[in-house]
Parts: C-alpha cells; structure tokens; sequence
C-alpha cells in the first residue's frame, strides 16, 4: 500500500463526512431564514448538485490520473494562476476551520457544558487535529474510515427515534420557491456548501481504480440521505421556530425523546458530531496546509502546520469569538470569496474535463506529504 | 590429545565443577570424553558411548568409532578449537588421537507441556509450549509433517547463546517478511536472551510505542493455525511464549476456543469482548465527564442519584476514582504475587470489605466503585491487552476530568490515528477495519464457519491465499 494515498472508500467515507460535520449546527436555521419552507427545495437541489461534483471528482481522476488539482491548473493556466488559485484555497480552508472551531465550541457550550471555555476547546482540538495531519493523509483516511460505521450507526438511532413523533405533526413543510430567493440562499450559504471541494485537493492522493467507483459513492451515499431525513424531520418538528436553533442533530433528538422514548439520548448526537469535528477538522486541516505548502514550495509540515494553529488561535480569540458575528461575516462577505471554490473552480474543472486533454503524471513525482 | 588439552578446557570453561573429563584406555591409545554433567544425559552417555567403547574388541579406528560403535544417532565432526563451543551447546566432545568428534545427548529439566494459565479450552487441544526449544519445534512439526515447513536457527546473546528458530511455511508467508525479520535477529547484539520478550522488543519496529507488535502465544495449535495463516514464529530456547508476526490488533479478540465452538455463539462473545475493551478504557474516564461538566445528558433520576452517593465525600470525582483504581491495582498486585490461596483471600478481602466499608466510611461513593470494578473485570475480556488498557484508562480519565466527552473523543480518534501509524512488517495494524478489507472480515470482531474461510486473510502479505482448495471439498473422480 502506498504511504501517502487513500482508498476509494476512505475518499467515500471522507467525502460523507465533510457533506455532513458543518451542516449539522446552524445552516437548517439560517437556510429556513432565507427560503422559508422552500427550504428542503434548497437542500435536495445542493444534494444533487453534489452528487454531480463527486462525478466530476470521478471524471478528473479517470482523464488526469495520478495528476493533482495544482498540475491540473498549472498544466492549462500557468503556474502563477495556480498559486494565485491555491492561496485563495489556503484562505477558504483558514475560513473553514475557523468555521468549525466556531461551531464546534459552540456546540460543546450548548451541549456539554455552559462553562466551557475556548481554552478547553482549544487544548483539546488542535493538537488531535494537527496530529492526524501530522501523520499523513493515509492514516487520517483509515481513521476517518474506523469511525465511520459508529458515526453512521449514532447518526440512525437519532433519525429512527425523531421519526417517531413525526406521524402526529403536520408534515406539509414543502412549498414552492422562486429562481430568485433561490439564488440568494444558494449564495449566503455557500460558505457552508462548499466542503467537498476538499475532495479536488486531495485528487492526486486517491488510489483510484474504476472499478471501484460504487466504493465512493456508497458511503457518501448514506450520508447524503441521513443529512436529507434530519433537515426534513428538523423542519417538520420546528417550522416556523427552525430559525431559532443553532444545533440541529441534538435539537431534534430532544424533541423526539421528550414526545416518545422519554431518555436523553443526546450522547448520540454530542458523540456524532464530536467525531466528526475532529476528522473533519483534520481534513480541512490537511487541505489547508496542502495549499499554503504549494503556494510556498515547501515540503516541511512543521513549519506551515505551527504557522495555521498560530493564525486560528490568535483569529477565534481576538476577532471572531463571537458565534452570531461569525455567521454575519460568513453570509455577508465569506460568500463572495468562497463563490471561487464552489462555483467558479468546478465550473472551470468541468470545462477542463469536457474540452482539455488528457493528461498523466510521472508516477515518481506524486505528491509527498 | 594429552592431558595439556584436557587442562585448556577446564581453564576455558572457569574449572567449573560440572565439566568432565573422562579418560577412556583402549587397545588403540587414549580416547577422551568431555561434557557438562548438568545438562547432558549421564545414562545415555554410560550406555550409548562409555560401555559399546569399553566392550568392542576390534581394532579402533576413528571411522568404526563413529558408525560402528557409538550408538547414538547424531555425530558432528568438529575441530580442536570448537571443543568448548559444542561442550557448551550441552553435547559430549569425543577426542581420539587429533580427531574431535560431538555426540548430542543434551538433557536437562523439562516441564510436560501442560495447559498453559493464561490460555485454559473448553475444547480443543491442551498441550502448551514448554521451556525447550526442541519440543516446542517438536510440539509445531508434530502438527505441520509437511515440506514446506521451514525452521532458520540462530544464536543470540553473547553470554546465554539461546537458540532461536524461525518457523514458517516457504509456500504462504512473505518472503521480505522473513528477511527483515532474520535480519533484525542476526543483528541483535545483547549479552544475554532470557525469554522470547527479549527478542519482542528487538523485532517491534515501534519499540516506544505502548501497543504490541508482535503476537505471543503459548499453544502450538495457534501457532500453527496463524502459522498457516501466513503468518511466521519465532520460538526462544527457555521461554514459553512463542511471538508471530505480523500482528494485528484484533487477534487479541480472538481466543481458541473460538475455532471449537459454534460460530454463532463466537461472535456474541466477541461483541462483548469489544464491548469489553470500550468498558475497560472509557468508563471511568466517561463517567467523570458526565459527573463534572455534562450530567444535563443523563436522566434526572440517575442524576439525584449519583448526587446523592457522592455528598459529603471527601475527595473530589477525579481523586475519588484515581483512588478506587489504586485500590484495586495494589489488591490485583497481591493477588497475583501470593499463593493461589492466600491470593484468593486477600481479593475476597480486599474486594469486599475495603469496598463496602469504604463506602459506609463515606470515603468512595458506590457509583465509584461500581464504575472502576467494570473498567477492571472488562479489562480481563481480553487478557493479551491488559497492560495497554490500564494506561489507556489512565489517559481516558485525565481527559475526561479536565477537557470533558470532548476530550475522550478526541483521544479515541488520536488513538485509533496512533494505531493506524503502526503499520508493521506491511500489515495494517487495525486491518481489516481500517483500511477497511472486506474479504477479512470473515475472521475479525465477527466469524464465519470455517467452511466458508475460502481464503486467508489478505491483511496479511502472503504468497498464496487460497485456503480451501475447490470449495473445500474434494472432487470425487
């Protein structure tokens, strides 16, 4: 097995986790503040949009092999394009994690414990998160690929015991939406949409073979579905108030217990998105680092991994330790410089995969981590 | 060969007492016999060498002396200067004339092999290995007559010269494995191997690291089945415990008597086995964190509860438990270096008395105790791993008091990252789960029927995989 690359399913698996980890706190609300109940309209049509940005994923391996997302760009639009692209990245990815930090304690504060303080958070999560890059993408694969099943198995008790209550409430929470508003909540949550981008940094680290392309779409598969069932049982049980809850998979695990089972059964969902933060940490982590070793040529880790923990302390502690704050700048200002990854990059790719040619690495010269 | 040489071996070997020299006169001149007469059989040597010597009549010749006089059936030719080494390999020298001969007739004390304590059957066989090296190699090729056995020995140690063999089959296991690995054995250079641990340590590539790496086993008919596996052993002279590699970590879920009993009823055990090592590791260290920063996630009930047990105390959570663990590892310390039945009652003691009187006392809580005495007995599911579950515990409840639920995940997922790092002798240390093997999973946390084991593990390089030949069956012409 070669050291620094993942399987098809470890890319599946990372692909699932990365759709799910930052859609589970406070995108449902602020989506339902932007579409209403065209919400679950908004959601089916990123989904699918999704799955086709997985096929593009799938179709660039196929044509540019071992070659990554950096020789792709190099190769048709020059190398100052690509490190110009690539610091845009660095800084999504810096955006991201900070994202998830942000959200993370958060959801520790609102579940955990009230007194928890970002200090606790921060001894906590850096140094696991900055370990698993540390040790290369193989093993952040396997590891994100041993807890898959155990987050998938959390994540189904909830959407199984949640269900429960639906029968009695009033499931009628579709309605139609316009091209417009359509647009505009695409647009103000495209910072939360855009994680499967990861995906293209780490396309000359995948192991690929075509035969295994079902192990890619199997697990991101499942968890596509279990993001759909939770935003559609989210809505149905909060309507109107949805835009009042900032943790949707403990939110509707409460709701649920308190009208059925009557035991708390929020372990499940503190336990399923605690180990999702950490890989999905450790994943834009590695991206994040990827990029920023690109546009610096750098082949060290521990110099650029100390720089990226440095900027996120200081960045959460002094200017973005306020969670509302932090959502305001993402829909406001992070929308437009993320409108790069999610849309402008894979539009190019796509154009790239549709009209470029085809195009091989030297198998020698794959990337190191 | 005069008397000068006799008195160089003795010099040689310290004039220690159990060297000796007997002088034997025959027609021919002098013929000498030197041995050790600590490890060598003393009859044998009366009966096999002395006494067909002193009866023959004939005209000596050192070629009759070998093939028509002697009886015993392995001769060595060797030269003057390697008379100290063979005596030392516990064979008799035979000087006549300049010609040196050795005899193995090697005896020393041997235990039978017996069950051994740690690995007891319900079913199945119940010979263990022993402290000799050849019977242990006989215990194995007993089970495996076949030619594609292959047994490399060594010598390790500047003062023990043990012995070693490396066991494996030439058709199945991986040829770089078994370069690397008798190339970290010829290289070990340490005066003295005393059990198969020592060469443990040498063979791990991670030798820091608190997880084993290598497999140690004390029955021949496991070591024969991972031997079959793919899998190569490594037997020390004057231990017990034979080590294989490539190691995997959950063989440890995997015990004998598995492979004698019904399928259906191995995987409920090894569901609680897992279950098991999840006890033994985050219970304490769960409960903390429960305690101190997340009670809001249990019910109210258990949380008046345990409220209520724990007033008044006069530790706080984390001291509290720390405590109770001490407690119990001083009295498991005692258990195990006392007599079976001074042991025994010093747990029902120790156990029972300290354990309800320290809560009657008002020094632990019942809940402690309760949460540590199921981390403890869960440990035991899986023996093999004790040690690296006691210290897991131990990091467990130190991030669980200070950093909450949020700090056991985050030290389950650098430990499962740490363990994914361990990738020795090219076989993925948490294979088949991680990277997931799907044809593996046949013989992992979950078992299928033998007869449906079609072929053997992949995690493990080998060169030939098909284990059942058509189907299992043959086919009748």
């Amino acid at each position: 097995m070669k050291n620094n690359t993942i399987s098809c399913h470890q890319l599946g698996v990372i692909a699932g986790l990365v759709l799910f980890t930052l859609k589970m706190t406070a995108l449902p609300s602020l989506l339902y503040e932007q579409a209403g109940n065209g919400s679950m309209i908004v959601v089916a049509t990123v989904l699918l949009v999704k799955c086709a940005f997985i096929g593009l994923v799938i179709g660039l391996k196929i044509k540019f092999k071992n070659m990554g997302l950096y020789d792709i760009i190099k190769k048709f639009l020059g190398s100052i394009i690509a490190k110009v692209l690539y610091f845009i990245f660095f800084l999504f990815f810096m955006f991201k994690l900070l994202s998830m930090v942000s959200d993370g304690y958060t959801f520790l504060k609102d579940t955990a414990d009230e007194e928890y303080t970002l200090i606790m958070f921060f001894i906590c999560f850096l140094p696991v998160v900055t370990a698993l890059v540390y040790s290369g993408i193989r093993n952040i694969g396997r590891t994100a690929e041993f807890f898959f099943p155990f987050i998938v198995a959390f994540v189904v008790i909830i959407v199984v015991f949640s269900l429960i209550p639906l029968w009695q409430l009033d499931t009628n929470i579709f309605a139609s939406i316009g091209l417009g508003r359509f647009a505009n909540t695409v647009f103000k949550v495209s910072f939360w949409m855009g994680d499967l981008f990861t995906l293209l940094i780490l396309l000359d680290k995948i192991d690929f073979a075509k035969k295994d392309i079902k192990k890619i779409i199997s697990p991101f598969a499942v968890m596509a579905v279990l993001l759909f069932l939770i935003y559609l049982i989210y809505f149905i049980l909060y309507k109107e108030t949805s835009i009042f809850h900032s943790n949707v998979i403990c939110d509707i695990v409460r709701y649920a217990i308190s009208a059925t089972v009557g035991w708390h059964m929020d372990i499940f969902g503190m336990l399923a998105y605690m180990f999702c933060a950490f890989l999905q940490g450790a994943i834009i982590m590695y991206c994040a680092n990827d990029s920023i070793k690109k546009v610096l040529n750098f082949k060290q880790d521990t110099i650029t991994l100390a720089f990226i923990n440095i900027v996120i302390v200081v960045l959460e502690f002094f200017f973005l330790n306020d969670y509302l704050k932090y959502i305001y700048f993402a829909q406001n200002i992070l929308c437009y410089f993320s409108a790069v990854t999610v849309a402008f990059v894979p539009i190019l790719l796509l154009g790239l995969l549709i009209f470029g040619k085809k195009g091989e690495k030297n198998a020698k010269n794959t990337a190191k981590t | 060969m005069s008397f000068l040489l006799e008195k160089e071996i003795k010099e040689k070997l310290s004039n220690n007492p159990d060297l000796i020299s007997r002088k034997l006169q025959v027609e021919a001149g002098d013929i000498y016999l030197f041995f050790l007469k600590s490890t060598t059989d003393k009859t044998a040597i009366s009966k096999e060498i002395i006494e067909p010597i002193l009866r023959y009549n004939g005209k000596f010749d050192l070629q009759k002396l070998k093939s028509g006089i002697i009886l015993s059936s392995e001769i060595v030719d060797i030269k003057k200067e390697q008379i100290v080494d063979h005596i030392l390999k516990n064979q008799v020298v035979v000087a006549m004339d300049d010609n040196v001969f050795a005899v193995d007739l090697e005896k020393y004390p041997v235990r039978v092999p017996a069950e051994p304590p740690t690995s007891p059957n319900i079913y199945g066989p119940r010979e263990g290995f022993v402290e000799s090296l050849s019977t242990n190699v006989s215990l194995i090729r007993r089970r495996l007559p076949t030619k594609n056995l292959v047994i490399k020995n060594a010598v390790v140690g500047r003062e023990t010269n043990t012995k070693i063999s490396v066991i494996y089959l030439k058709n199945i296991a991986d040829k770089s494995i078994v370069k690397q690995l008798l190339k970290k054995i010829n290289n070990i250079d340490i005066d003295g191997v005393v059990d198969s641990y020592y060469i443990a340590e040498f063979i791990k590539l991670r030798p820091k690291s608190i997880f084993e790496q290598v497999g140690i086993q004390e029955k021949p008919d496991i070591v024969v089945a991972k031997v079959l596996e793919g899998r190569i052993a490594i037997l020390v002279d004057g231990s017990p415990i034979v080590i294989t590699v490539p190691y995997m970590i959950f063989e440890d879920l995997q015990s004998s008597n598995d492979y004698y009993t019904n399928y259906i009823y191995v995987n409920i055990v090894r569901i609680i086995r897992s279950i098991g090592i999840i006890l033994a590791t985050i219970i304490p260290g769960l409960y903390l964190s429960i305690r101190l920063y997340s009670y809001s996630i249990i019910p109210l009930n258990y949380v008046i509860v345990i409220a209520n047990s724990t007033k008044n105390l006069p530790f706080t959570p984390v001291l509290e438990i720390f405590f109770i663990l001490i407690l119990f590892q001083i009295l498991y310390e005692v258990s195990l270096r006392l007599p079976q039945y001074l042991g025994l009652a010093t747990s029902i003691v120790g156990a029972l008395i300290l354990g309800d009187t320290g809560v009657r006392a008002g020094l632990i809580s019942p809940p402690g105790v309760i949460v540590v005495a199921v981390s403890i007995m869960a440990i035991y599911t899986i023996p093999a791993q004790a040690s690296q579950l006691t210290i897991l515990r131990a990091i467990f409840i130190v991030l669980g008091s200070t950093v909450g639920i949020f700090g056991i995940v985050g030290g389950m997922v650098y430990v499962i990252n740490y363990i994914n790092t361990l990738n020795a002798y090219n076989t993925p240390y948490l294979a088949p789960y991680a990277p997931k093997i799907k044809e593996d999973y046949k013989d992992a946390i979950f078992k299928k029927p033998l007869v449906e084991m079609i072929k053997r593990p992949k995690s493990i390089p080998s060169h030939n995989f098909t284990r059942l030949a058509s189907g299992g069956e043959k086919n009748e012409k």
